[in-house]
């Protein structure tokens, strides 16, 4: 695997469609996965993207970022406003005022403008079918606006709305399974990536954008300052995610499953939690119940993939 | 009127709210008042941050433009603040950042304390500068940091005594306060407009918050998660606004007085909500923080562009109304009094505040809580006679509210139009009488409208008419214009909504000129008052660059003299 990713990364391109000199914390991963994003898609797509980290360091002058055409819009609307150009351009070239030219619609924001305020015109526009990517950058919590829990919030999260107490370990309800909510409009196309793994975040990029028809990609993106990390170790705890099985890289394709990403022999999940600040708190007891949860929803996952 | 203006300058990220947070409770501890003025970049790093404290031996209600002085957590903060400092100013700074200026005190910060520390020490300087007492300071920090991070203390301590004693051998860069009028031991509370409508609303009995994140008012619910424990509440964060108001609206049909919090964008998502309230008749409390729009517009900022919205959000006829609090202790008794109204008419009722006065901290006298009254949601059952209606047709237009469940009564409503025991009807002669019911409660709603407070002679040569937290500085601007001579009175609206004209159309009519002093560009309650009244306000101070409105920003604006 080793030697075949040194030659993968001689493949990609090293034009930037998402420059650098942006404002955000130093070792955000979501930035990263943002511009492997863009890397992956070209210069031919047209970007709707939510209130959220993203816009906020991507878009104050001069430490602007996007060389593509993007609009930034309300909290609970990108998937509205990327399907709505995504509707136009499409009659236009039907009526022959533009020309066909494979243009890409993109659709993106944070898991709160994703699994919370945005889900409902994000369901509309898989429902409607429209030829578009939504990609979820989700760094489990609205960090923007000063760490507080979304339904993207892991269990046992303290967030300055779940804080972690006597009484209270953290988030207690379980992350809202978005990949699956997406999977189950029947759209073409549904993958997990993390830019703890590049390669495989772009490959998938470019299917999603090939699908015909809605994709969704949910990017885990590991936030340091709201995490309670150093920044360094953002890439390494991406990492963890995957290899405990907390997150697992998977793609739905016309409703197959597969596992992109396979770890047979995982790790303990407190190998992914004890680094992080957000999950100081856990005792082992919960630290177990998180375990048969994560055990549970790998069988899970790999009972889908063997249909 | 004498003060010193404090800013504390640096990036986000730096920790100078912190430190503004540390010094302004120092110095309300000492008997001072404080005005505070939060300012900051939309960012999560980076950017220019400002904490300004003006701090006064009497009170004091409006932030100040002149700096005294400057605590420069960054070099940035020096170049840009330089300009504005007063003839006496001065400039707290480590050594490498200024070094020509002569204003400049340049402190050797890492011979006074490790990296960590630095914002300690810069605490103590400024403190040891202002003649604060180290034992006040010292005090403060142990309450900050003593319990929750104890290993610190010691390191801490040290800072501070090692500024104060770099300090002591500098009396020319001191800058004494005067001594505070109050004597030391008076207990005055620091607190913020955010948290006094959060503690208002408890002690009026509030039961059921929710909320989805959005600056400015994001402070509110966190203060109220701050209670939860010990006052009973429950407070959700939702997934968006629209769950936000409809979940409260369910509360309080259940018996739970409530309240939703948000700002302008937010508010447009509930809107749908506020007229269901209205049309279910259902006790609501909505608090909007203002702030620059349209769309995100200047999310950290602050404006009073919302009225309007306010005023008209909701599809439909129905009676509100609308507070707008002038200061800290006012949002208090306003979100007090808007839990009353709100219960006793069965209607929406909105507090308008905005960013400004939101994060400004003020030294305010604790309030007399085990005297105040709570709101008892729901009308007897007792007193009932079966059928019950709902929504009975009464003169007062207020129907006794029952709690489903909490009686042998069947309690139904309905947004659509609705008979008088809540079922749905297509009967127009009942919609005629069911529309002119509701909008019967305004007359009541009016009869409680707070009088706008009015300042200076009966016949002055200007009067300035001002709304919500602008309060201060037309005060101030006024008092600073009748020393000068002109015979200057001021009017604040604290409820924008129900007007009551008799209250205050005397005293626009016998004024010599009028002005609209207003935190938006195109005079929003001028153009109130000349719809409600015909009364046409010539003069208009306005400001929509995103800054709060200071007595300097209305001298300047009326071009008359500074003060």
């Amino acid at each position: 695997m080793e030697s075949l990713n040194v030659y993968a990364s001689r493949l990609v391109t090293k034009r930037e469609h998402f420059a650098p000199g942006h404002r955000a914390c130093q070792g955000c991963a979501e930035a990263l996965a943002v511009r492997l994003v863009a890397k992956a898609l070209g210069q031919n797509v047209v970007v709707a993207s939510a209130t959220g980290c993203m816009e906020i360091i991507s878009t104050p002058f001069p430490f602007t970022n996007w060389r593509v055409p993007w609009i930034h819009v309300a909290f609970e609307n990108a998937a509205a406003v990327a399907t709505g150009a995504e509707g136009a351009y499409r009659a236009l070239v039907r009526k022959g005022a533009l020309p066909e030219k494979g243009t890409v619609f993109l659709g993106m924001g944070g898991d709160g403008g994703t699994s919370d305020i945005g889900l409902q015109a994000l369901s509309g526009a898989f429902e409607r079918g429209h030829r578009f990517i939504y990609v979820c950058y989700d760094n489990e919590a609205y960090m923007n606006t000063g760490v507080q829990r979304s339904s993207g919030t892991p269990f046992g999260a303290s967030t300055t709305t779940s804080p972690a107490g006597k009484l209270k370990a953290g988030q207690v309800t379980w992350k809202k399974n978005m990949p699956e909510i997406a999977a189950a409009h029947g759209i073409p196309y549904v993958a997990t990536a993390c830019s703890s793994y590049p390669f495989d975040l772009m490959k998938k990029v470019e299917k999603a954008a090939k699908a015909g028809g809605p994709a969704y990609i949910h990017i885990l993106s590991v936030c340091p300052t709201g995490w309670g990390l150093p920044s360094e170790k953002a890439i390494w705890i991406g990492r963890l995610a995957v290899e405990t099985g907390v997150f697992p890289l998977y793609e739905v394709e016309q409703g197959r499953y597969r596992i992109t990403v396979d770890v047979p022999a995982q790790r303990p999940v407190g190998d992914y939690l004890k680094p992080q600040g957000r999950f100081r708190h856990l005792t082992p007891e919960i630290v177990e119940q998180i375990q048969t949860r994560v055990t549970a929803e790998w069988e899970k996952l790999r009972a889908k993939t063997a249909l | 009127m004498h003060s010193t203006n404090i800013l504390i300058g640096g990036e986000a990220g730096q920790g100078l709210a912190t430190v503004g947070e540390l010094l302004s409770r120092a110095l309300v501890r000492g008997g001072y008042f404080v005005v505070v003025t939060q300012s900051y970049e939309s960012r999560i790093r980076g950017g220019h941050n400002t904490f300004a404290v003006r701090v006064g031996a009497e009170a004091i209600d409006a932030p100040a433009e002149e700096i005294d002085v400057v605590v420069a957590l960054n070099d940035e903060t020096v170049l840009l603040h330089l300009p504005e400092l007063s003839s006496s100013g001065l400039v707290i700074a480590d050594a490498s950042f200024c070094d020509a200026d002569e204003r400049c005190v340049r402190v050797p910060f890492k011979d006074l304390a490790p990296k960590q520390y630095v914002n300690t020490a810069a605490l103590g300087v400024v403190c040891a500068v202002l003649g604060v007492d180290r034992g006040i300071v010292s005090g403060v920090l142990e309450e900050a940091f003593g319990r929750k991070h104890p290993e610190t203390m010691e390191e801490n301590r040290r800072a501070l005594e090692s500024a104060f004693a770099w300090c002591a051998g500098r009396p020319e860069s001191s800058r004494p306060l005067p001594p505070a009028a109050s004597p030391s031991g008076t207990s005055r509370l620091m607190m913020n407009g955010n948290e006094a409508i959060a503690l208002g609303a408890v002690s009026a009995g509030l039961r059921f918050a929710a909320f989805y994140p959005m600056t400015p008012s994001t402070t509110i619910p966190l203060a109220l998660v701050g209670m939860a424990g010990r006052m009973g509440l429950v407070v959700e964060q939702a997934e968006d606004e629209i769950a936000a108001i409809n979940m409260a609206i369910g509360a309080s049909y259940a018996g739970a007085p409530s309240l939703v919090a948000t700002s302008g964008g937010g508010f447009a998502l509930m809107v749908e909500g506020v007229s269901l309230a209205a049309m279910t008749e259902t006790p609501l409390v909505i608090v909007v923080a203002q702030r620059p729009a349209p769309a995100t517009g200047l999310p950290t900022r602050t404006e009073q562009a919302d009225l309007e919205f306010v005023l008209h959000a909701g599809h439909g006829e129905f009676p509100r109304a609308v507070f707008a609090p002038g200061g800290v202790e006012e949002c208090f008794h306003i979100a007090r009094k808007a839990f009353f109204l709100a219960e006793r008419h069965q209607s929406p009722v909105f507090i308008l505040t905005d960013q400004f006065l939101a994060d400004s901290y003020r030294a305010v006298a604790p309030f007399d809580v085990a005297s105040l009254e709570w709101v008892r949601p729901g009308a007897d059952p007792a007193a009932v006679s079966a059928p019950y209606l709902r929504h009975a047709l009464t003169e007062s237009g207020v129907s006794p509210r029952l709690l489903p469940g909490a009686s042998d009564h069947l309690v139904v409503t309905d947004s659509d139009e609705h008979t008088e025991d809540g079922h749905l009807t297509e009967d127009l002669g009942v919609r005629k009488v069911m529309v002119e019911k509701r909008l019967r409660k305004l007359a009541g709603i009016r009869a409680e409208t707070i009088p706008p407070e009015y300042e200076g002679s009966d016949r002055p040569e200007l009067l300035l008419v001002t709304w919500g937290s602008t309060r201060g500085a037309a005060r101030e601007a006024a008092a600073a214009l009748r020393g000068k001579g002109l015979d200057t009175a001021s009017l604040h609206f604290s409820q924008i909504w129900p007007l009551a004209p008799e209250q205050f159309l005397g005293r626009l009519k016998n004024a010599g000129l009028v002005a609209a002093v207003e935190g938006n560009a195109t005079g929003q309650l001028a153009r109130l008052i000349r719809r409600e009244t015909g009364f046409e306000i010539s003069e208009r101070v306005a400001r929509y660059d995103g800054l709060p409105i200071t007595p300097q920003y209305i001298l300047r604006e009326l071009s008359v003299e500074g003060a």
